[in-house]
């Protein structure tokens, strides 16, 4: 079996900077076994070609998480790296059979630096360099959908999106290609997408609304439950150990008074909800 | 019928032509006589402003000129699916696309505006360039893959296109990316390793440093693009522009040496690349 992930931080296991802590990990132990697969985690950018197509030696009876995940990134750069990666599948004639494309923050762009290397705008990080504007950013990321919504059909691919921050509502409404998109393969609508409600419960570990462990293996069931996969979740603590396991920090209460507020959750907006 | 156009400067309408290839194309494509071309305006982002595809009749033909001056494949991309997308959803299907790309350097930038939320501004060497420009090999990495997705998008819908990629793409970076064989190249006017602009710079096929075509080059797109899409019907050059236009545009082609001779170097014709050529190598 072959995975391939997609997303930001809130996919790359932010809360400890580890990779196991990700549901796309959990959804695999559940289907596979805990420790049963094999991970290929890309990292830090290369310069795209400049490494070998990946699917060329893979093994027939291994499993694979091709995760490419990470901190920062936009949906312009999911979008750019899984096309990239469905076809160099389809050349070497493998089979993805669940693709997991979580969905960034739709202001989010990506820009390159001196030596080419693409570097991520965002809130956070280089908003100097000017993060994208509704209505376009919200219909950017909407035509993103549709493309890669096109590709898994074409390629079989099963998939599922997961639009962890909510989209502009007006922006949304304004967009005339929503029906074309197939809405049953979304773990949550558009319009609230997963960020605040987590915040809301207390499922996350910072402002920045990163799922922690509870918000992790509820996705993973989730996407299990979009794969028809209804009964395969494996047991929590089967997966997490006591020691994992730290529910609240010390922001909880700030972040659940504001959970619809954060946003994005820059110094500048902590400072205006704190004041 | 519908045929849609999208492009950059070398495309688009300005004060000199009346006629461009795409016009001599719809005169050769259109089953009748006439044909009403709109310039689709600002507001793809949400509705598209003055193009109702509801509302072209079935009975007349159009003429849809997307091209702007400065336009990125960015937004060349980003108009062209969401324009075939409503065609479709419309159920009102564009009947030939021809789609010009520019510079693979070029971006678009949204910025805030105070009357209508957002503007789109083009980043390219000549305007906007401080926002920083898109840089190799990302830059023709990218535009290759608006090319596989339209060129998918076109085939799904069997909507007849074709490709005219007019500014080369860089050698490099075609040479090691693993994605150009994807790409039909039976629907490109010419290979993206040369582009139509060092070639028409070369030939006298432009009229200016930037390498913009003047009625041969204009006349040569037209009949590469019919030979494509396989269509006879195009008349004699002197059908389409008059004798004064074509002697204008000889005679300047004429006294443009310095374009000739550093075809290759020109680059995107901005000052600093024109006054780099004209710098003797001591």
């Amino acid at each position: 079996m072959i995975v391939y992930s997609n997303g930001c931080s809130h996919t790359r296991g932010a809360c400890r900077n580890r990779y196991e802590d990700s549901y796309v990990y959990i959804f695999l132990s559940s289907l596979v076994g805990k420790n049963n697969f094999v991970s290929i985690n890309k990292g830090f950018d290369d310069i795209h070609f400049n490494n070998p197509n990946l699917y060329k030696n893979l093994e027939p009876n291994i499993h694979y998480n091709i995760f490419d995940a990470d901190y920062g990134k936009s949906n312009d750069k999911i979008l750019y790296e899984t096309y990239n990666q469905v076809l160099s599948a389809v050349q070497e004639g493998v089979q993805i059979d669940y693709a997991i494309i979580q969905l960034s923050g739709v202001n989010r762009r990506m820009h390159w630096d001196m030596y080419g290397n693409l570097i991520n705008v965002n809130l956070h990080n280089n908003v100097e360099l000017g993060p994208k504007f509704e209505p376009t950013a919200t219909h950017h990321s909407i035509q993103q959908i549709i493309i890669l919504q096109n590709l898994f059909q074409k390629y079989n691919i099963e998939y599922v999106f997961i639009p962890y921050m909510e989209f502009d509502s007006v922006s949304l409404s304004k967009n005339p290609y929503l029906n074309m998109i197939d809405f049953s393969r979304f773990t949550t609508n558009l319009n609230e997408g997963h960020r605040n409600d987590f915040r809301k419960k207390l499922w996350v570990c910072d402002t920045h609304g990163h799922p922690n462990y509870i918000a992790n293996y509820y996705l993973a069931n989730k996407v299990l439950e979009l794969f028809n996969y209804d009964d395969c979740l494996m047991g929590f603590w089967d997966y997490f150990s006591d020691t994992d396991v730290a529910f609240f920090n010390a922001e909880s209460t700030f972040i659940k008074k504001h959970y619809n507020k954060l946003g994005d959750a820059t110094s500048e907006i902590i400072k205006k909800l704190k004041n | 019928m519908i045929i849609y156009s999208n492009g950059c400067s070398h495309t688009a309408a300005t004060i000199d032509y009346d006629i461009y290839y795409i016009d001599i194309l719809a005169k050769v494509l259109n089953n009748k006589p006439s044909y009403e071309w709109v310039n689709p305006t600002e507001g793809h982002y949400n509705t598209f402003k003055n193009v109702d595809f509801n509302s072209l009749s079935k009975n007349k033909n159009y003429l849809l000129k997307h091209a702007e001056h400065g336009k990125s494949n960015d937004l060349i991309f980003f108009e062209t699916y969401n324009m075939v997308i409503d065609s479709i959803r419309c159920n009102n299907k564009i009947d030939y696309a021809i789609i010009q790309f520019s510079g693979v350097n070029r971006r678009l930038q949204t910025i805030p505006d105070v009357d209508k939320d957002v503007k789109l501004i083009h980043v390219n060497p000549h305007d906007n360039s401080h926002l920083g420009v898109k840089l190799e090999p990302f830059a023709s990495e990218q535009s290759l893959q608006y090319l596989l997705i339209l060129q998918e998008l076109f085939k799904t819908h069997n909507i007849p296109y074709v490709f005219i990629p007019y500014m080369e793409f860089d050698n490099n970076v075609l040479e090691l990316t693993d994605k150009l064989h994807l790409i039909d190249t039976t629907r490109l006017t010419c290979s993206l390793y040369d582009g139509h602009r060092t070639d028409f710079r070369k030939r006298g096929y432009c009229r200016d440093a930037a390498g913009h075509p003047n009625y041969r080059g204009y006349y040569e797109l037209a009949m590469k693009c019919l030979d494509i899409l396989n269509k006879k019907g195009i008349k004699p050059v002197e059908v389409y522009y008059s004798k004064e236009k074509r002697m204008f545009d000889d005679d300047l082609a004429e006294k443009q040496d310095f374009v000739k001779l550093f075809s290759k170097n020109l680059g995107d014709g901005t000052s600093d690349e024109i006054e780099k050529c004209k710098t003797p190598i001591i």
